[in-house]
């Protein structure tokens, strides 16, 4: 089954190169070129991975990327940075990313990462269907 | 080791914020240029398989291409002007280009909280003989403060007047400015900075205005 990504970046022809070339490589994308309309978009769908150009108009990607997690907490966001060190991967993983990559991306490795990041949330949302079927199996004392 | 004084780790901060602004500005031409490259080779590789090429898709993507290219280079040459503005020498300072270069290098912030700017300045252009570099530090300062006390959508406007003993920079937003205070100004290293430009800074948040005094000349 192909990957559901979210991309959010201001720059629309960065949106829109990206989102064809993924597109051609069997993932179904979803663009968004504002924090509040990606905000929008995932009250009503959820993806395999979204990614969260860090520094947009508007709400920043700190504030976007705690939004998000509010709402969704099984999203997979792997950040899109100008800047990447050790030390920015650290302070991402902190506040919730789950992974990043530098400007400009190799498609290929963002490709990797969004597998990767499908796993994951595949795995978080199973243990969470799990819980809920042994918390719903307690309540009838099975 | 000599550590460096209290005027110039302020203005090594300065050129640190500026340079990380500027080099994430040319990663993001960089990115979309990247990404539309990637799509000829993906358009070139399906057309060796038999599927058609459409010109105007071509055409679209060297325009975009060219459009990146020419962004890069506008923002490379900002930076060319503020890199060669660096050093601690008493110089004409051109108040227009300096005060329109200093929102040039904002734009990203500006853009991020969704400000306008109407910039007035006078013509001839005021000149003053002050230190370039940390002249630029300070007007950055005032930019900075006025954007991030301003909600979205509001206008600020810049304007330079001169007077008789030098020029005001005032910077005025739309109405009152709550959020807008002096403790960005207020430590030493801040009033050491002032001092050394022998400038004044008045924050009225009433007004919504910062109003920056500096000297025909220092001394």
């Amino acid at each position: 089954m192909s990957e559901k990504v979210l991309l959010i970046d201001d720059e629309i022809d960065f949106l829109e190169a990206m989102s064809e070339r993924m597109t051609a490589r069997g993932m179904a994308v979803s663009t968004a070129s504002s924090a509040d309309e990606a905000i929008k978009i995932i009250e009503t769908a959820s993806f395999d991975a979204i990614i969260l150009d860090f520094q947009m108009p508007g709400m920043d990607g700190m504030e976007a990327l705690k939004t998000i997690k509010e709402k969704r907490p099984e999203s997979q966001i792997i950040l899109l940075t100008g800047y990447a060190t050790v030390e920015k991967g650290v302070e991402a993983m902190k506040i919730g990313a789950s992974d990043f990559i530098e400007k400009p991306a190799d498609l290929e490795a963002l490709s990797q990462k969004i597998k990767k990041a499908k796993a994951r949330r595949m795995l978080i949302v199973e243990k969470q269907q799990a819980k809920s079927v042994l918390d719903a199996l307690k309540k009838y004392g099975i | 080791m000599q550590q460096p004084s209290a005027i110039e780790s302020l203005g090594l901060s300065f050129f640190r914020n500026v340079s990380a602004s500027i080099s994430h500005e040319i990663k993001n031409s960089l990115a979309i240029i990247n990404e539309n490259a990637g799509l000829l080779e993906d358009l070139t590789l399906l057309a060796e398989k038999g599927a058609p090429l459409s010109c105007q898709r071509l055409q679209r993507l060297s325009v975009s291409i060219k459009q990146q290219v020419d962004r890069a280079d506008a923002i490379v040459r900002k930076m060319n002007r503020f890199y060669h503005s660096t050093g601690h020498m008493i110089q004409p300072v051109n108040l227009n280009e300096t005060t329109l270069l200093m929102i040039e290098v904002c734009e990203p912030l500006i853009q991020l909280r969704k400000i306008s700017i109407s910039d007035m300045a006078p013509d001839p252009p005021v000149v003053i003989a002050s230190i370039l570099f940390y002249l630029e530090r300070l007007i950055w300062m005032c930019l900075n403060e006025m954007v991030n006390a301003m909600a979205a959508g509001e206008i600020l406007t810049v304007a330079i007047e001169k007077h008789r003993d030098g020029a005001y920079i005032r910077l005025n937003a739309a109405g009152p400015l709550p959020a807008l205070t002096t403790a960005g100004f207020s430590s030493k290293q801040e009033s050491m900075m002032q001092a050394l430009l022998q400038a004044c800074i008045q924050i009225d948040s009433k007004n919504g205005e910062i109003l920056l005094d500096l000297p025909k000349e220092i001394h």
